[in-house]
């Protein structure tokens, strides 16, 4: 019986030490981390709609499926388009895209952000060619081929390419209705 | 303690108890993430990274865990020390977090790591546990790079990113997809052993 509560002290201890540490690390990294993502999506919204010069949230969107934020784009004042982010689903858990919408109705940039995409495959959908597919089209993109809108999908990663498929479609459909509310 | 222990116990881990060939340790990993060379590199590095630490960390406190909890406290460290790494990485030095970040989350479960905690430093004192934590993350690296470069090249018909052959090549994508993994593991593990055998046979 002394032995179990020696053990057991003993793991304590160390579960303690870890525990404080763990804290205290997430602590002094939280605002430093938070900054960086922040910064991080400022720079992803200006890649997905590289015309803009500013960025206003839409606070009261009404926000449907993955979609996650709706940014309107401004280029000098006026409205140029939206900015959508959206995390669908893909192999490992959601994957943050950021579309970029024009008025017409076009795909102006499509950006991946963080995911946990198997590396070598699915992350694959993170390079800048699969990306540029979207550019300049609209519609209902898919994976099959013999239409406008088809999507070559990364080879081995077809889960991948379908989830970011996806979610621009989501994208390009709040967009429209955003646009149509106005 | 003697220089030539020293380099003994580096070359240890990278050849004659090699984590990847010769002890067949963390192979969830190296299955999984050697589709490219930067990626191998990117993986091993990391790898070693932890396990100097949290190396040196169990042969400090190997004295105080006792034997009966060591694999729960054991495992507790280096999660706590994986964690504490990300943080730091994510909020201090993003550039090297984005090129390492996909891989530190999988270190947790890297075994080769509880393997030499167990093994190696739970026993032994903070330099040579240190020097065991730096030669088998080294053998662990050069395995994946050896792998990965297989699977790179004859798979996307790359090194590094850059095409290695002419447009006419078609590359066999097995190999970047996860049967191709088993398939190169299998192989090059069988080529150094046949090596390694038939040396043992001339002597």
């Amino acid at each position: 019986m002394r032995n179990v509560l020696r053990l057991g002290f003993r793991l304590l201890a160390v579960a303690l030490v870890a525990g404080v540490l763990l804290g205290l690390t997430d602590y002094f990294t939280k605002e430093p981390i938070a900054a960086q993502r922040l910064r991080l999506s400022e720079e992803a919204r200006l890649q997905a709609f590289e015309d803009a010069d500013a960025f206003q949230r839409v606070d009261d969107a009404a926000l449907s499926g993955d979609v996650t934020d709706i940014y309107i784009a401004q280029k000098d004042g006026q409205n140029a388009g939206y900015v959508v982010s959206v995390s669908p689903k893909g192999y490992g858990g959601p994957i943050a895209v950021t579309v970029g919408v024009a008025l017409d109705g076009t795909v102006t940039g499509v950006v991946i952000g963080t995911n946990s995409e198997t590396p070598g495959l699915g992350k694959r959908v993170g390079e800048p060619a699969f990306g540029q597919q979207y550019v300049g089209k609209g519609g209902t993109f898919s994976l099959q081929s013999g239409t406008d809108s088809a999507i070559d999908a990364v080879a081995g990663a077809t889960v991948s390419s379908r989830a970011v498929t996806d979610g621009v479609n989501q994208a390009l459909s709040a967009a429209q209705q955003l646009a149509q509310g106005e | 303690m003697k220089q030539n222990r020293s380099w003994q116990i580096i070359l240890n881990g990278l050849f004659n108890e090699n984590p990847t060939f010769r002890l067949v340790l963390g192979m969830c990993p190296t299955l999984a993430i050697t589709t490219s060379v930067v990626n191998g590199l990117g993986m091993g590095l990391a790898a070693t990274f932890v396990l100097i630490c949290s190396n040196v960390f169990i042969s400090l406190l190997r004295d105080f865990i006792p034997s009966k909890v060591r694999i729960p406290a054991y495992v507790l460290i280096i999660a706590t020390f994986v964690t504490m790494a990300e943080l730091l990485l994510e909020a201090y030095a993003y550039s090297l977090y984005q090129s390492l970040g996909v891989f530190i989350p999988l270190i947790v479960v890297n075994c080769i790591i509880l393997a030499r905690a167990e093994s190696f430093a739970s026993k032994s004192r903070p330099w040579p546990a240190a020097l065991d934590g730096l030669g088998m993350g080294l053998g662990f690296t050069g395995a994946l790079v050896i792998i990965s470069s297989l699977r790179e090249l004859f798979g996307s018909g790359t090194i590094l990113g850059l095409p290695v052959f002419g447009e006419a090549f078609q590359p066999a994508l097995i190999l970047v997809a996860a049967p191709g993994g088993f398939i190169t593991l299998g192989l090059a593990m069988g080529l150094i052993n046949w090596i390694q055998n038939s040396r043992k046979g001339e002597m």
